[in-house]
């Protein structure tokens, strides 16, 4: 207790010791700061499903009192949700849901065990997510810790991201996280055997992880803790993925069942940068898209340039492990039909969430500003997704 | 957050950046200012992602943005009201009842509007620049009490409805003066406190109460300077002011009392009978959602003030007590309970506890933020999208 009471509180001083011996008080300002967060976005989802529940001019509804139309756990059944559980109730190719094999069978495979259980599938999700994200957030704390900043600001970056919904919702990206995030602690170590065992892990929940198999074998080559014993292991995330790959050819015959799956249900295909910008622009500004899909896409093109700018910072500091995975992330969603959920993408890139943790380490004006900007756009965000709007 | 401690001994500074630094007061103006970059960034997205359904992808052709300006979303509510006031003048046919406002507020937009701005914008801008005005004069009544400047600030700019701190609404306007007067109060200066206090009672009928806390704290203080005491009359005279202005407009002295019960049908009323209207409204009558969920924060905020007036009681706080006392008898006893939490927000006393309490302990520091954060950003972004928020 005497130590979550020192909580933000700045005359703090970093544990100093020879060795570099995990700060157990950090990890304990990390936890506290995602677990605030959660009370935030619960509290904010809870209420506008309150608030919004019936339109503006009704007054008096039905003449029995009535709350909510959905249940606290069913507001955020909304978009991927039905994908992940269709996949954990019907198994790939379920009927009406054919282009599920788009969704990789890591989170499915844990939902299914947890609706063994006769769990609500929703809350599962949830719970897995409210789990893993603990988990992650103390890995970025340390990441964060690790390259000089204070801990809880690289975890408090994060968990405000604009889109940070997404860490809550019952999706995938929160237990990403935590494979990815602790795989780039153990590797900044040195234990690469260890960190590409959970980039495997990785492997199996999104394919983004191909990206940070990239990313670990570039911060293999750069490290001064380079172990060629350990370098074979380097190769585990690619059997990993061969692994899914070839599960799904069990099941439909074809080895690109993935990229089939990508491109019947997204229009998700290969296309020039230029074009991609140029079809993202139109949605945002020229094509009379209703407004709350058009400022949708225009968050995606300003997230693109914030990515890209990241990269460049990145590149200069030479983080080059760091850098290839914003980068390849860059690559392939600025070179899909659209620009589609960019901004989404940017809650499992570590290295932005560890940068600005640092930025708000050093410069109290920038911890100011990021909060006062992004926390507001957070929680508007979290009340768009559990009444069905679309959060890019 | 940059500087703490008051250094009237440092180091002599030249450059205005140095000036700014040194500025004692600058957390709480920092607190405010962030504080509006969320408001208004909230409000903005909120109008954009809610401008339509979430079935609708394509519009009608042309690319659409909300249906309101960034300006106009802030027309809500009482902000028509008090708009139409100075459009339309008090007693305006079909709008009889807005005597029920008092005229400070419209009248200081009025004259942000002679520059050429909108009335809206006009009244945005006066909430902004008196709630910075507010937000100092807290920041030093925290301090005294024994907390952080920025912490107190803090506590009221993240309450759960401090969307009426940015709506183009009386109550910035209403805490500017308040807590200025108390401050000034609190210092021994008497006779300004006092103008504050009428200039407060121009604004809202609560500077009535805090014209009552004053008297209160005048004779419990040790600075009680009884040359001064004539000063302590003056709140008194502003409202007998501003219904005398009414009785000239409309030819009755008692105009706003019918004005309250005719629009808002707000009575005397056994807190009982209140009690158990309100709670059938928030439980048992029907009520729609959004309007049955305001309904029980009205109940829940009553508890919560007389649970804040009793530890002020016992903090022996007199004159603090006085005031929230005072705010909560008048709501209780109103036909229902209507916009307590509202009222809340020009409650100092509060937000200096909060204050207080935040710098004393940094757990309840980060609890208080997380709850009250998305609360109130939750609060504004329905209350531009026209939901009611008491």
């Amino acid at each position: 207790m005497a130590v979550i009471s020192r909580l933000s509180d700045r005359t703090i001083e970093a544990d100093v010791r020879t060795t570099p011996e995990p700060d157990h008080g950090a990890d304990l300002r990390s936890l506290g700061i995602w677990v605030a967060s959660r009370v935030s976005v619960f509290i904010a989802a809870f209420y506008a499903s309150w608030v919004l529940a019936s339109p503006v001019g009704v007054f008096i509804g039905t003449g029995e009192q009535t709350g909510p139309q959905l249940s606290f756990v069913d507001i955020w059944n909304r978009w991927d949700v039905e994908w992940y559980q269709s996949i954990s109730a019907g198994g790939y190719g379920a009927a009406g849901h054919e282009n599920n094999f788009a969704f990789l069978p890591g989170l499915p495979a844990v939902l299914h065990l947890l609706g063994d259980q006769g769990i609500n599938p929703t809350l599962a999700g949830l719970l897995i997510s409210l789990v893993a994200g603990a988990v992650a957030a103390i890995a970025l704390g340390r990441l964060t810790a690790d390259v000089g900043g204070r801990a809880e600001w690289g975890v408090l970056a994060w968990v405000l991201a604009p889109v940070a919904v997404f860490l809550t919702v019952p999706y995938t990206e929160a237990l990403f996280c935590a494979f990815a995030f602790w795989a780039w602690v153990l590797a900044r170590r040195g234990q690469w055997v260890l960190a590409a065992l959970l980039v495997s892990g990785a492997a199996w929940v999104r394919v983004n992880a191909l990206f940070l198999a990239l990313a670990l074998v570039v911060a293999f080559l750069t490290s001064p803790r380079r172990d060629w014993r350990q370098s074979p292991a380097l190769l585990l995330p690619w059997v990993a993925t061969v692994a899914w790959m070839g599960y799904y050819r069990s099941i439909t015959g074809s080895w690109l069942t993935w990229f089939d799956a990508e491109s019947a249900g997204w229009d998700r295909h290969l296309s020039s940068p230029v074009d991609a910008f140029l079809a993202t622009y139109r949605n945002g500004w020229t094509n009379g898209v209703a407004a709350s899909f058009a400022v949708q896409y225009r968050i995606e093109i300003l997230a693109m340039a914030c990515l890209v700018a990241v990269a460049i910072v990145l590149l200069v500091k030479r983080w080059w492990g760091e850098a290839t995975y914003v980068l390849l992330t860059c690559v392939s969603l600025g070179t899909s039909t659209l620009y589609y959920s960019v901004p989404r993408s940017t809650v499992v890139l570590f290295p932005i969430w560890m940068l600005l943790g640092l930025w708000m380490s050093r410069r109290r004006v920038v911890a100011w500003s990021y909060v006062a900007i992004a926390a507001p756009l957070m929680l508007v965000a979290v009340i768009g997704f559990v009444q069905g709007q679309w959060i890019a | 957050m940059a500087v703490d401690t008051e250094q009237p001994n440092g180091p002599t500074t030249t450059g205005l950046v140095d000036r700014i630094r040194a500025w004692p007061d600058l957390p709480s103006a920092v607190v405010w200012f962030a504080t509006r970059i969320s408001v208004y960034i909230a409000a903005w997205f909120a109008t954009w992602a809610f401008a339509t359904g979430p079935d609708v992808l394509q519009g009608d052709g042309v690319a659409s943005g909300p249906p309101t300006s960034f300006a106009d979303m802030w027309n809500r509510w009482d902000a028509d009201r008090f708009k139409a006031i100075n459009e339309f003048g008090y007693g305006a046919p079909g709008d009889e009842t807005n005597y029920a406002f008092f005229p400070g507020f419209p009248l200081l937009v009025r004259l942000v509007h002679l520059t050429g701005l909108s009335l809206t914008i006009s009244g945005l801008i006066v909430a902004f620049l008196a709630g910075l005005m507010a937000a100092i004069a807290l920041g030093r009544l925290t301090e005294l009490a024994g907390g952080r400047r920025e912490l107190g600030v803090l506590a009221w700019a993240l309450a759960p409805v401090a969307v009426y701190l940015a709506a183009p609404y009386s109550e910035a306007l209403f805490c500017a003066f308040a807590f200025w007067c108390w401050y000034a109060a609190k210092r021994g200066w008497w006779v300004f406190a006092g103008s504050m206090a009428m200039l407060a009672a121009f604004v809202r009928i609560n500077g009535a109460f805090l014209g009552v806390a004053l008297i209160v704290l005048f004779l419990t203080s040790k600075n009680r300077d009884w040359r001064q005491s004539p000063a302590l009359v003056l709140p008194f005279v502003g409202v007998a002011a501003v219904f005398g202005i009414y009785r000239v407009l409309s030819g009755s002295w008692t105009i706003w009392f019918w004005a309250q019960g005719q629009g808002w049908s707000r009575h005397l009323s056994n807190p009982i009978h209140s009690w158990q209207t309100e709670w059938d409204w928030a439980w048992n009558y029907g009520v729609a959602a959004p309007w049955a969920v305001q309904y029980r924060f009205e109940i829940l905020y009553v508890v919560l003030l007389i649970a804040f007036a009793l530890v002020l009681l016992i903090k022996r706080w007199w004159g603090e007590a006085t005031f929230v006392l005072l705010t909560v008898a008048s709501l209780a006893t109103s036909t229902v309970f209507q916009s307590v939490p509202r009222s809340s927000i020009v409650l100092f006393p509060i937000w200096i506890l909060l204050g207080v309490w935040m710098t004393r302990s940094a757990v309840f520091r980060i609890l208080l933020i997380s709850v009250f954060a998305p609360v109130m950003l939750v609060s504004v972004a329905t209350y531009i999208n026209a939901y009611w928020v008491s």
